[in-house]
């Protein structure tokens, strides 16, 4: 039996029946990362050592029938923008290329706390900048599916190490899709529940209002089993919520009951009209929809009127938290200090400039000017009100519908340094994955077949807080096609 | 229009340096925003309120109530250079 290749759920049975022990599993997760790293690159920094001793202190409690946590024995990597004490936290940015967290996030401390064992940090797009982890200061992650591709982004380490059975669950952040795109792309799971689920301390801020933790895993039952051991309100975390506390995620796991039938399905008439120019991945949607409608589900056809905007408004509002947020990266307390300067204002601007990457940079300016004196007005608090309007668009959606059917991304995943030559392909790409962190919607990706051997997602959007519509509806279609 | 000067000048906010040709290329940039925002602004907002955060949730207080922190030794540990216990940076006052 090949352990790495079972799902988390699986893995924590087979260990409480004490089948396996928590060290099998860590070492057969290690040999998997040691073979398939270099062809790969899905982690920055390896926690071999750590990771084998927490598996001991796992099967030590197990062996003295102690009470072990729900995460108990499984090896989980961890976005590099989470902090992690006493483990090198980079952000894939030169900028904090030594950086040593002195504490833990809180998604952290909840992991440990459920037994969980952090094997590694994954790779990203610097600061979460990008959807492919191409700017990565530790270079490209590789998508396992097909190597001359990428694996999406900015989470590609995270999704790429569970789709190459180098863990089988992993975090990531989505800030405009950074989580389910990837997913998307290297045919896992990625679910980024609502905007205050899973607290943001200790992570390390992009755009703090769009910022949410999400989870990757190789099926839905695996991210719900992360979610429950993440998410809740964190008095550290001023933007959680009290709501995520009584959040129930799966009302009846009965794998007989047909989870699809009477759920409110809608499809936004505004996707209908974009569409995606590869026929192939369009049929691929439509036969997902059709398996919705057969197995009970209710079809309705809506209109979300200003997701046409979205795009617009989130870059704006985006760049504009970007810039203000990446100002703490003084060269002062951390990060990268220049060694040439004259006065501090040299210390500052060299410091950033040389610690800093291209796609970093040219977001702070475009949010610094977003927010410059004279513009602030137009720009960022006109799209906060278009902002208010797209909330309210889906706000009614969600009064008569459980869910919100779409594709994640309208592409394939790319091959390496391809630019995308057609400008509206690379629009609507991102259009379907934004507007759901302008409203602060809960939203994930599952694998719906493939095109010319390339995974595609579909994608489940649901009401904020109401997590439990979306997790039924991807369990009740994974079981339906699976 | 967007003229070299703005860009300077929002490269000195942002404490950020160019060359010149990455200068220019900001140009072109920020008149691709300006679209964004042309976009938008067709969107009629007269009695809009903006949304800054999308909880509803007013913030909470806490009490006060004393809370281990950072050793100072752990707050120091990242810094590049430090003195007497301090973040060390170059004299700005004579």
């Amino acid at each position: 039996m090949d352990i790495t290749s079972l799902k988390a759920w699986e893995m924590k049975e087979k260990l409480l029946n004490k089948e396996i022990s928590s060290k099998d599993i860590v070492e057969a997760h290690i040999k998997k990362i040691e073979e398939t790293e270099p062809n790969i690159n899905a982690f920055i920094t390896l926690n071999k050592e750590e990771a084998l001793n927490t598996a001991d202190a796992v099967d030590k409690k197990l062996r003295n029938n102690e009470d072990v946590g729900v995460l108990a024995g499984l090896p989980i990597g961890i976005k590099d923008n989470i902090v992690t004490k006493g483990m090198r936290t980079t952000c894939a940015s030169k900028m904090l290329e030594n950086f040593m967290p002195p504490y833990d996030a809180t998604v952290i401390e909840k992991i440990k706390n459920s037994d969980g064992i952090i094997i590694g940090k994954t790779n990203m797009d610097e600061f979460a900048m990008g959807g492919s982890t191409e700017t990565s200061y530790f270079g490209a992650t590789k998508n396992p599916v097909d190597p001359n591709r990428v694996p999406g982004g900015s989470s590609g380490g995270s999704a790429a190490a569970v789709s190459a059975n180098e863990v089988p669950l992993a975090l990531g952040t989505d800030t405009g899709g950074s989580v389910r795109q990837p997913a998307s792309y290297c045919g896992v799971v990625g679910l980024k529940p609502t905007y205050g689920m899973i607290s943001r301390y200790g992570v390390v801020s992009m755009a703090n209002t769009l910022d949410q933790v999400g989870i990757l895993g190789r099926g839905v039952k695996d991210a719900v089993l992360m979610l429950n051991a993440i998410a809740g309100h964190d008095r550290k975390d001023s933007t959680s919520s009290t709501r995520s506390n009584s959040a129930v995620f799966i009302d009846n796991d009965k794998e007989n009951i047909n989870l699809l039938e009477g759920l409110r399905v809608a499809l936004p008439k505004e996707y209908v009209e974009l569409g995606t120019s590869n026929k192939k991945i369009q049929t691929l949607f439509d036969e997902a929809v059709k398996v919705f409608e057969r197995q009970g589900s209710k079809i309705d056809f809506i209109s979300i009127p200003h997701l046409k905007y979205a795009l617009e408004t989130y870059y704006i509002i985006m760049t504009s938290e970007v810039s203000s947020n990446l100002a703490r990266f003084d060269g002062i307390r951390y990060g990268h200090r220049a060694e040439n300067y004259n006065t501090l204002d040299e210390l500052y601007t060299n410091s950033r400039t040389e610690g800093f990457g291209e796609e970093v940079k040219r977001r702070i300016m475009i949010g610094t000017y977003s927010l410059s004196a004279g513009y602030a007005e137009e720009h960022y608090k006109k799209a906060l009100k278009v902002r208010t309007l797209i909330k309210q668009d889906y706000d009614n959606a969600f009064i008569d519908h459980d869910v919100i059917l779409s594709l994640t991304s309208t592409i394939l995943p790319f091959e390496f340094n391809s630019i995308i030559n057609d400008p509206v392909e690379m629009y609507k790409s991102d259009l379907y994955t934004v507007p759901i962190n302008v409203a602060g919607l809960c939203s994930i990706s599952i694998p719906m077949g493939k095109v010319d051997g390339l995974p595609v997602g579909l994608q489940i959007t649901g009401d904020r807080f109401m997590e439990k519509n979306i997790i039924k509806a991807a369990l009740g279609y994974e079981r339906a096609v699976l | 229009m967007i003229t070299k000067d703005d860009v300077l000048h929002i490269a000195d906010i942002a404490m950020l340096k160019f060359t010149e040709e990455e200068i220019d290329v900001f140009t072109e940039k920020f008149a691709q925003v300006i679209g964004f925002v042309d976009t938008i602004k067709e969107v009629n907002t007269e009695d809009v309120e903006p949304t800054f955060m999308v909880s509803d949730e007013a913030g909470e207080l806490k009490d006060y109530e004393e809370n281990e922190t950072l050793l100072r030794e752990e707050v120091l540990q990242n810094t590049v250079e430090q003195q007497y216990g301090y973040f060390k940076i170059i004299k700005v006052v004579e």
